[in-house]
């Protein structure tokens, strides 16, 4: 019966009575699917085009909120940004057309598509990005997007000139303005819906809201009336199966289609073995670090700190840490595939470590304490790897392993040496969240003016080369001075369905309304 | 008897209490939380601070703990402060999930551990009694995860009878929920068994070295008749107190094999709390486990008193 539905939703042209009807439709219809969801997926696939994903919550109180500090995984499906990036990591038109800046860098002026609406019906218009924003950066919502947002935008700083034009005044000019408005924080929810968008998750997107039970599963149907077209699955679902081992029998079993956390290297290795999964795996910008405290010594003297990143062989650390399904980083935080990237080779060189140790005071080596967690995954395999690397250039590393319920309160950023991981960002971010002195996020403590300068003047520059010039001089000075030994990118891993297509493993890049199931 | 039972009974409810203090300090000493966990490792400590006085985290650990007890003491669990629900209903219905769970589990698993264990002491030493015991010792040993990776192996990936992790929502009707409990209550009957079957073969060779089984012997009975209708009973008895040591177990010790098959119960439910530093929640479901262990015993005790006129007649 409920096949029978939702092919009658199909067929018909929907108006937004019908939109109505058949919403009520599925939403009866949802406990008869599940009830044999595990048995017959491949008889239902004919009919229903549904897509089951499996995600590990990470708090039980998930919101369809984007901006809120425990959003869903389902953002991208439910809402569309301004600009989303391209392959390149690029700002490409998604809500807004075009947009371009003043002479000063500081006034931004966008576009809006016309025409689009939301999943209730209502038409997107210039007043729903002004209340997006404003709502992103309202302490009470306790966005992550408002610390990114708040260094250029305070609120009431964006105004609706027109239904189709938006005006950003901006606290100090920002060339690259629109990355800041690929946040996810800044999916656009309709005016006036803060109280209620934690549960309605009413956006432009691909998909809406049918049945939504916080920390457990997530079930989103297709928008006939999608901006792009309509899209080509009917339904998906998100189950939280929060075990990993539980995942992957749960996707062998065919109970599921996709994974969409990171595989470890034992299920990566399970799902590849059969026939009907596989493995996508993709160079990806997080990365792992050991960290020094530039304002603990030893690690105050910048060539103790140099040292310390000298001993890292590249190629054998990937082997050994992430068994070669990495890519090196040269200690430099901004993405392979970001156009900013300042392009750097590190090799070991132990004897230039030594050199610079005894210069720095330390004749006989040093002896430090590195502490760790197995809160994440590769954190600890780095840290005793590179403690056997540190040995030759007469560095003693004293293994700290802390348990992971205590690691990020007691530990990391408290002691002087410490590692730690951080998920991809695009350059101006990275730089400026992580390495920039007075940022929170700023886990070294490592200040250095000159690279401050450079960040501001790169954000001045309009011109693009010359953009490129100012950020890739604060790369350089990075890589030499900071407190941060940045060995490898990680490549992300993802298990799944081989009937599934459309989905890249570039995750930030899916197309929503392309996936399909074969 | 009364009286007994009246003492058994207070004292249980003195040891809830002293439960639930120790796991309300327990909870206080881990470091972090209900904010810091929610919020996760990138929050603002402004959004921490105002999460804190919106939880009343702010408030001294003794308040705490006296606003939790007189709620308790009405009847009102209170609320989640991780899922912003009431806990009755979170906790309620993966309880019924995990009574299901262990029901099934009890019900396949002790009726097979006492046969096994009686036909391993009956006929000591023969070959089936070596297998049996064998067998028990290989169980006991094997930890939950393996036990219910191997089950998943065999009957979902290979058999593919019964789906390998449950995917159906917490509330889901039995008749949902049903497929899925299988694999996790067989990897539990598996786990429990060996205990059981090794108590009732030493208590039944025990018996059967007894004075009044060699009388009976003499009298001419069959050997199958002394074993069932004279060894057996007598050797239950010690057995029955095992048996509800295991069956406490099934309901408090479930987490592993919740986690393993993605089971919706009690298990996964205090794994989740802790996690997130849910005090009223680690509470609720501590408490439970506890009051359960005490309850079962209990039970037990009466059993068997129930089945010893020695320790009936006996004066405390």
């Amino acid at each position: 019966m409920a096949d029978e539905q939702d092919r009658w939703i199909g067929d018909k042209p929907m108006t937004r009575k019908t939109a109505i009807k058949s919403a009520g439709a599925a939403a009866l219809a949802l406990p008869l699917l599940s009830t044999p969801a595990w048995s017959a997926p491949s008889t239902r696939a004919a009919t229903i085009k549904t897509l089951r994903i499996a995600y590990a919550q990470s708090t039980p109180s998930e919101s369809l909120d984007p901006a809120s500090p425990n959003r869903v995984n389902a953002l991208f499906l439910l809402y569309n940004r301004l600009v989303r990036p391209d392959a390149r990591g690029l700002p490409t038109p998604d809500l807004a057309v075009s947009w371009s800046a003043n002479a000063g860098g500081d006034v931004w002026t966008f576009k809006l598509r016309s025409g689009v609406r939301f999943h209730d019906g209502k038409q997107f218009t210039a007043r729903d990005v002004v209340y997006t924003v404003d709502h992103v950066l309202d302490p009470a919502t306790r966005s992550p997007g408002a610390a990114v947002l708040s260094t250029v935008l305070d609120r009431g700083a964006v105004t609706a000139v027109n239904p189709t034009t938006v005006r950003f005044r901006l606290k100090q000019p920002h060339a690259d303005f629109p990355l800041l408005m690929m946040h996810f924080a800044t999916s656009i929810i309709p005016e006036g819906s803060a109280a209620t968008i934690g549960t309605t998750g009413i956006g432009t997107g691909p998909f809406r809201e049918a049945e939504f039970v916080a920390g457990t599963r997530n079930t989103l149907q297709r928008f006939d009336r999608y901006w792009e077209g309509r899209p080509l699955l009917d339904r998906v679902i998100y189950i939280d199966i929060g075990d990993a081992q539980a995942r992957t029998n749960a996707l062998v079993a065919n109970q599921v289609d996709l994974l969409i956390d990171n595989l470890d290297f034992a299920a990566a290795r399970t799902i590849s073995a059969r026939s009907n999964l596989k493995v996508l795996e993709a160079p990806s910008g997080r990365w792992t670090t050991i960290c020094m405290s530039a304002n603990r010594p030893p690690f105050t003297d910048q060539r103790v700190r140099e040292a310390m990143k000298l001993v890292i062989d590249p190629r054998q650390v990937i082997q050994a840490v992430l068994q070669g399904k990495g890519s090196p980083a040269g200690d430099n935080p901004v993405p392979l595939t970001d156009p900013y990237r300042q392009a750097i080779t590190r090799v070991r060189n132990t004897s230039r470590a030594r050199d610079l140790l005894r210069q720095a005071g330390h004749p006989n080596g040093i002896e430090v304490d590195l502490y760790t967690s197995s809160s994440e995954a590769t954190m600890v395999s780095l840290a005793v790897v590179y403690a056997e690397l540190a040995k030759d250039a007469g560095i003693k590393v004293n293994l700290k392993e802390i348990s992971p319920d205590s690691y990020w309160n007691d530990n990391w950023r408290k002691e002087a040496l410490f590692t730690g991981w951080w998920g991809e960002r695009a350059a101006d971010q990275v730089l400026n969240e992580i390495f920039r002195c007075g940022s929170r996020n700023n886990e070294s403590q490592w200040c250095n003016r000159q690279y401050g300068w450079a960040l501001d003047r790169a954000r001045t520059q309009l011109k693009l080369p010359a953009r490129v010039d100012q950020y890739r001089k604060a790369q350089r000075l990075l890589v030499r001075n900071s407190g941060h030994i940045i060995p490898f990118f990680v490549n992300s891993q993802r298990g799944m369905s081989k009937r599934v297509t459309g989905y890249t493993a570039r995750t930030d890049i899916v197309r929503w309304h392309r996936v399909g199931l074969t | 008897v009364l009286k007994l039972v009246w003492r058994r009974i207070l004292l249980s409810l003195l040891t809830l209490f002293l439960v639930s203090i120790i796991v309300f300090a327990a909870t206080e000493v881990l470091p972090g939380d209900v904010a810091t966990a929610v919020l996760g490792r990138e929050a603002t400590p402004e959004a921490v601070e105002s999460l804190r006085q919106e939880l009343g985290l702010d408030e001294p650990a003794v308040e705490r703990y006296r606003e939790w007890l007189q709620g308790l003491l009405t009847g009102d669990l209170g609320q989640s402060l991780s899922r912003d629900e009431p806990i009755a209903d979170l906790v309620g219905v993966r309880l019924r999930n995990t009574l299901i769970l262990a029901t099934v589990a009890a019900l396949i698993g002790i009726p097979v551990a006492l046969a096994l264990g009686i036909v391993a002491g009956a006929r000591r030493d023969s070959i089936l009694d070596v297998l049996v015991s064998i067998v028990a010792l290989v169980t006991m040993s094997l930890p939950e995860f393996v036990v219910g990776t191997i089950l998943i192996l065999v009957f979902s990936l290979w058999l593919g009878i019964v789906p390998a992790v449950t995917t159906v929502d917490p509330d889901a009707s039995i008749s949902a929920l049903m497929p899925n409990v299988w694999l996790p209550a067989l990897t539990l009957a598996i786990v429990m068994i060996g205990w059981i079957v090794r108590m009732m073969r030493t208590c039944l060779i025990e018996s059967l070295d007894s004075d009044y089984v060699r009388m009976a012997t003499l009298r001419g009975l069959s050997r199958r008749r002394i074993v069932l209708a004279h060894a057996v009973p007598n050797a239950l008895l010690p057995t029955i107190s095992v048996i509800a040591l295991t069956v406490a177990w099934l309901i408090g010790g479930v987490v592993i094999v919740e986690a393993v098959f993605n089971y919706p119960g009690i298990g996964t439910l205090t794994v989740e709390a802790v996690h997130n530093r849910d005090l009223p929640l680690v509470q609720a479901v501590t408490l439970i486990g506890a009051a359960t262990f005490i309850l079962v015993n209990l039970i037990a005790d009466l059993l068997m008193l129930a089945a010893n006129p020695r320790l009936r007649t006996m004066r405390t």
